[in-house]
C-alpha cells in the first residue's frame, strides 16, 4: 500500500512541480513584462493581471512545494539532527513528517471545504472574472500530494540521483 | 488555562520541535496550528490554515520572491558573471591585493544583479579562486575574502532576504532595496581596505595581479555593461518609481534573458535550470512565511508579544542598549538557525518593540541582514564558508573561518557606523520618486 502511495505521489509531484516550473514561472514573467510594457509604451496596462499573477503566483509555489520536500529544500536547525542516530533520528524524521501531515492535511480538508462553496457562490477575482474554485482545488491536491509524500519519505531527504539543495 | 501560559507553552513547543530538526516552515506552522486550535477552537482554526495561503499565495508583493530569486538563478546559470570579474580585475589587479580586491568588487556587483549570498560565493568563489591560487595568495585570505563577500549578495539590492523582511513586516520592499545601498558599498569598501591593508602589510599574502595596457582596461568597461545596465534598469526603475519591486523583478529577469541572448550564454538548459531552482527555492521561503504568519497569529491571540514588548521597553534600555543586546541575539540565533529561521522567529517579537523604541523599520531590516550577514560566514553554520570550502576544497575549514575573520570585524564597523549615523541608511529611501 505504502509503495502504491509512494509512486502515485512520487509521479504527481513531478507533474506539479512541471506545471510550476514550466506553465506558472514563465507565464508570471511573461504578464509582468508585458503588463508593464502596455502601460508605459501605449498606457493600455491590463487591468486584470493582479488578479492572473496571484494566481500565477499559486500555481508556482504550491506545485513546486511537495517536490521541494524530495529534493530537501525544507530548511532545519541540524544542530542536533545531524548528531542523531538510530531510532532518535528515525523519531525525529517521523515527528517532521507528522508535523507536515497535519498542516497540509488541514489544509488539504479546508480546501475541499471551500471549493463546492466557491464554485457554487461563482467566486472570482476583482478585476479577473475568472472562477477561483479551480485554484483552491488545485492547492488541495498540492497539499494532498505533499502529504502523500511526507507519509513516504519521512525524512525529507533527495530521492535517488536528485541533488540537494545547495542555494539560500 | 491563562492565555499566555498558553503562548509559553507553544513557545516552548516550537523550541523543541527546531532543536529536534523538525524543518522551521513546519514546525511554526503546527505550533501556531495546535496553539490556535486550544485557544479558538477546531473551526476557526482550520480556517485560518487554509486562508492565510490563499490569501499570501496569491499576494502581489510576494511575486516578488520567485521572480527574483529567478533572476538571480538566470544570471547565475548563463554565466553573466565571468566578464564582471575579468573587467574589474583590469583596473584595479595590479594593487596589493588586486585580485581580492577585484572577488570583493565582482560580488558587490554580482550582489546587484541576484539577491542570493550563495550564487554569489558559489559563482565568483568558481571564477576568483583558480585565479587567487594562480598568482599565490594566501589561501586563508583568498577564502575568506570570497565567503565574506558573498555575503554583499544579500546586502546590495534586489535582496531576497530584503524582501523576506519586507513581506513579514508589511516594510515597502523598494525603499529596504534602496537603503541597502550605502551600506553595501560601505561594506564593500571596508572589505577592500581589510584587503589592502594586510597586502601592505604583509605583501607575501596577496601578490599583485598581471598587468593591462589601458587599451585592455578600456575594453574592459564594455563587459562591464550588461550587469551594470540589469542593476540600473531594476534598482534604477524602483528608485525613480518607475516599477513597484514585483514589476522591476519581471523586468529584471526579461532583461537578463535579453542580456545573454545578446550574449551568446543564453540557452535552454540555463533557463530550466534557473526555472527549476527558482520555483523550489520560492517555494520553500513561502512554507516558511505561511508558517511564519501561523504563529504570529497564534502569539498575537495570546498576547504574548505584547508582554515581551511592556518588559523590553519597561527596562528601559534605549535603542543602542536594545541594538547591542539584538547583536547578542542574533549572533546567538545565527548559530544555530539559517537567515530565514533567524528572522522569522524574531521578527513578531523584536519588530513591535522596534516600533516602540521609534526605530525606523527601513533602517531596521538593514541592519537584521547585516546580522544575517554575520550569520552566514560565523560558525558552526556559516552557509557561505561550506559553500567556500566545496570550491576550495584544499583550504580546511577552521582556515576558512579565520580568513574570514577580518572582515566580520570589518561588517561590525560598518554596523556600528550605521547605528551611529542612521542617515546613511535613511537619506537615500527618502529620495526616492
Amino acid at each position: 500500500m505504502l509503495d502504491l502511495i509512494d509512486l502515485w505521489s512520487r509521479r504527481a509531484s513531478l507533474g506539479l512541480y512541471r506545471i510550476g516550473v514550466y506553465g506558472g514561472l514563465p507565464a508570471l514573467v511573461i504578464l509582468v513584462t508585458v503588463d508593464v510594457m502596455l502601460r508605459y509604451l501605449f498606457n493600455a496596462p491590463l487591468r486584470w493581471s493582479r488578479d492572473a499573477n496571484g494566481l500565477l503566483l499559486l500555481i508556482a509555489l504550491f506545485g513546486a512545494l511537495p517536490h521541494a520536500w524530495d529534493r530537501g529544500y525544507h530548511i532545519r536547525m541540524e544542530l542536533v539532527h545531524t548528531r542523531l542516530t538510530g531510532r532518535r533520528r528515525q523519531l525525529a524524521d517521523l515527528l517532521s513528517a507528522l508535523a507536515g501531515m497535519i498542516v497540509f492535511g488541514a489544509l488539504t480538508a479546508q480546501s475541499i471545504r471551500f471549493v463546492p462553496y466557491m464554485a457554487t457562490t461563482w467566486e472570482t477575482g476583482e478585476d479577473l472574472m475568472f472562477p477561483l474554485w479551480p485554484f483552491m482545488a488545485f492547492m488541495g491536491i498540492c497539499s494532498l500530494v505533499f502529504v502523500a509524500r511526507l507519509l513516504s519519505n519521512p525524512k525529507g531527504t533527495p530521492l535517488d540521483g536528485e541533488a540537494e539543495s545547495d542555494w539560500m | 488555562m491563562d492565555v499566555t501560559v498558553v503562548g509559553l507553552l507553544g513557545v516552548a513547543l516550537l523550541l523543541a520541535l527546531l532543536i529536534i530538526g523538525v524543518p522551521i516552515a513546519l514546525a511554526m506552522a503546527v505550533t501556531g496550528i495546535v496553539g490556535l486550535w486550544v485557544l479558538e477552537g477546531a473551526s476557526a482554526t482550520i480556517a485560518h490554515v487554509a486562508l492565510i495561503p490563499w490569501d499570501e499565495g496569491r499576494s502581489f508583493v510576494i511575486v516578488t520572491i520567485p521572480l527574483f530569486v529567478l533572476m538571480g538563478q538566470l544570471v547565475f546559470h548563463t554565466g553573466l558573471a565571468a566578464d564582471l570579474y575579468d573587467g574589474v580585475q583590469k583596473w584595479i589587479g595590479r594593487v596589493p591585493g588586486g585580485l581580492a580586491i577585484t572577488s570583493v568588487l565582482a560580488c558587490a556587483g554580482f550582489g546587484a544583479v541576484t539577491g542570493s549570498s550563495i550564487a554569489t560565493v558559489a559563482t565568483m568563489g568558481s571564477i576568483v579562486m583558480p585565479e587567487m591560487r594562480r598568482h599565490g595568495y594566501d589561501p586563508r585570505l583568498a577564502t575568506g575574502a570570497l565567503a565574506a563577500s558573498g555575503t554583499l549578495g544579500i546586502l546590495i539590492p534586489p535582496s531576497v532576504i530584503f524582501i523576506f523582511y519586507g513581506v513579514m513586516t508589511e516594510t515597502s520592499i523598494g525603499s529596504l532595496f534602496i537603503a541597502g545601498i550605502v551600506p553595501g558599498i560601505l561594506t564593500a569598501l571596508a572589505f577592500s581596505v581589510i584587503i589592502l591593508a594586510r597586502c601592505i602589510l604583509r605583501p607575501e599574502l596577496g601578490p599583485k595581479g598581471p598587468p593591462s595596457t589601458w587599451s585592455e582596461r578600456l575594453g574592459a568597461v564594455s563587459r562591464l555593461a550588461p550587469i551594470g545596465s540589469l542593476f540600473f534598469l531594476v534598482i534604477g526603475g524602483i528608485y525613480a518609481g518607475v516599477f513597484t519591486p514585483t514589476e522591476a523583478a519581471g523586468i529584471g529577469c526579461m532583461g537578463v534573458i535579453v542580456a545573454a541572448a545578446l550574449l551568446r550564454k543564453l540557452n535552454r538548459e540555463a533557463i530550466s535550470q534557473g526555472l527549476r531552482s527558482a520555483a523550489l527555492i520560492a517555494s520553500m521561503i513561502f512554507a516558511i512565511i505561511m508558517g511564519g504568519y501561523l504563529m504570529a497569529r497564534f502569539l498575537a491571540v495570546t498576547g504574548l508579544t505584547q508582554d515581551i514588548v511592556n518588559f523590553l521597553v519597561g527596562m528601559e534600555l534605549g535603542r543602542i542598549s536594545f541594538l547591542l543586546l539584538l547583536v547578542v541575539l542574533f549572533v546567538l540565533l545565527g548559530a544555530m538557525l539559517d537567515v530565514f529561521g533567524m528572522l522569522v522567529l524574531t521578527i513578531p517579537f523584536v519588530v513591535p518593540v522596534i516600533e516602540e523604541l521609534d526605530i525606523n523599520l527601513i533602517w531596521f531590516g538593514v541592519f537584521a541582514v547585516i546580522m544575517a550577514e554575520l550569520a552566514l560566514v560565523t560558525p558552526p553554520i556559516g552557509a557561505n564558508v561550506f559553500v567556500m570550502r566545496r570550491v576550495a576544497p584544499e583550504v580546511p575549514m577552521g582556515d576558512i573561518f579565520l580568513g574570514v575573520a577580518p572582515f566580520v570585524a570589518g561588517v561590525l564597523a560598518v554596523l556600528a557606523l550605521l547605528i551611529v549615523f542612521p542617515e546613511l541608511v535613511l537619506w537615500l529611501p527618502r529620495q526616492m520618486g
